[in-house]
């Protein structure tokens, strides 16, 4: 009777499990860069989550889609949302509207959600928004210090409208900070980017400077990045990125 | 034994060299205990200055 054979991993198999472990390690030293911890959240999904990160970010998404009747329901279970739950996804009066002056767009992306069913052919794209959904997404990047405490939370807003397959338009898009320590320094926001639409798929990403410092604003001792990305998709989908620091 | 003056050096290119690395990740208490622990280990090595000074005379 022939034993059977162990099965040899594929060299694809072999790569995948030697970066995975060297973005672990580099992720628990604490040296791998953020461009590092996403790529691993994106090859890894599973592993991610269970795996500490020490560069102290935490990341959550709160969404509601208006359907073309109005009505604020949520993505998941598209029961309609409450007063209280649209206004933790709604903007509040501080948050900073992006700037058109600032803006610096994108070309046109092609990506489609692969679970999406087939475009609709629309030929009055670029035409004035009439109907088709709204999402307003709402991605909250916390920067926390080494002993746990909440340096600061960075958000950002950004509305979008799709119908068939197609991300049809931006809508406002804004950020602001909340839970501040007293050693922030809010700088201006560096980077406002917005990809060309309609399109399958596009893409927002806001950046801003901020300053640690104590005594006022005369000893700064460090400068974070806190950005934030949000890929948008014709069916409505989203995919988020970023970083509190 | 190494100069006052050259030790206050040492101790603060240590403590802002800390600060530099990790000052990211520093939020308002640990700035406090980090400026804490700065300023005690500047008071000990004058004290054991002083101390080794006059034992010395």
């Amino acid at each position: 009777m022939a034993s059977a054979e162990p099965k040899l991993p594929t060299p694809e198999e072999a790569m995948a499990f030697s970066l995975g472990k060297t973005l672990t390690l580099k992720i628990q030293d604490g040296t791998a860069t953020t461009a590092e911890i996403e790529n691993f959240k994106k090859l890894f999904p599973d592993v991610a989550k269970v795996l500490e990160d020490p560069s102290q970010t935490e990341v959550s998404v709160q969404e509601a889609v208006i359907t073309e009747d109005g009505e604020a329901v949520s993505p998941e279970t598209g029961k309609p949302l409450t007063a209280a739950q649209l206004a933790e996804i709604e903007p509040p009066a501080d948050a900073k509207p992006s700037d058109p002056s600032e803006e610096e767009e994108t070309p046109e992306e092609t990506a489609v959600d692969p679970a999406a069913p087939p475009a609709e052919a629309d030929g009055d794209l670029t035409a004035k928004v009439k109907g088709g959904k709204w999402k307003m997404t709402h991605i909250t990047h916390t920067h926390r210090s080494y002993l746990g405490q909440t340096i600061l939370k960075y958000h950002t807003y950004a509305r979008f409208n799709y119908k068939g397959g197609k991300v049809r338009a931006w809508g406002k898009r804004y950020d602001r900070f909340s839970n501040e320590s007293d050693v922030v320094k809010i700088g201006s926001r560096i980077e406002n980017r917005k990809s060309k639409v309609p399109a399958s798929s596009a893409t927002s990403m806001m950046k801003r400077h901020v300053e640690l410092c104590f005594a006022g604003s005369i000893g700064c001792y460090a400068n974070i990045y806190p950005w934030a990305k949000v890929k948008v998709y014709g069916s409505g989908k989203t995919k988020v990125a970023g970083s509190g620091a | 034994m190494m100069s006052l003056v050259a030790q206050i050096i040492l101790i603060l290119a240590i403590f802002f060299g800390v600060l530099t690395a990790l000052g990211s990740g520093f939020g308002t208490l640990e700035i406090i205990i980090w400026f804490a622990v700065m300023i005690a280990a500047l008071v000990f090595v004058i004290k054991r200055y002083q101390r080794s000074r006059n034992s010395n005379s």
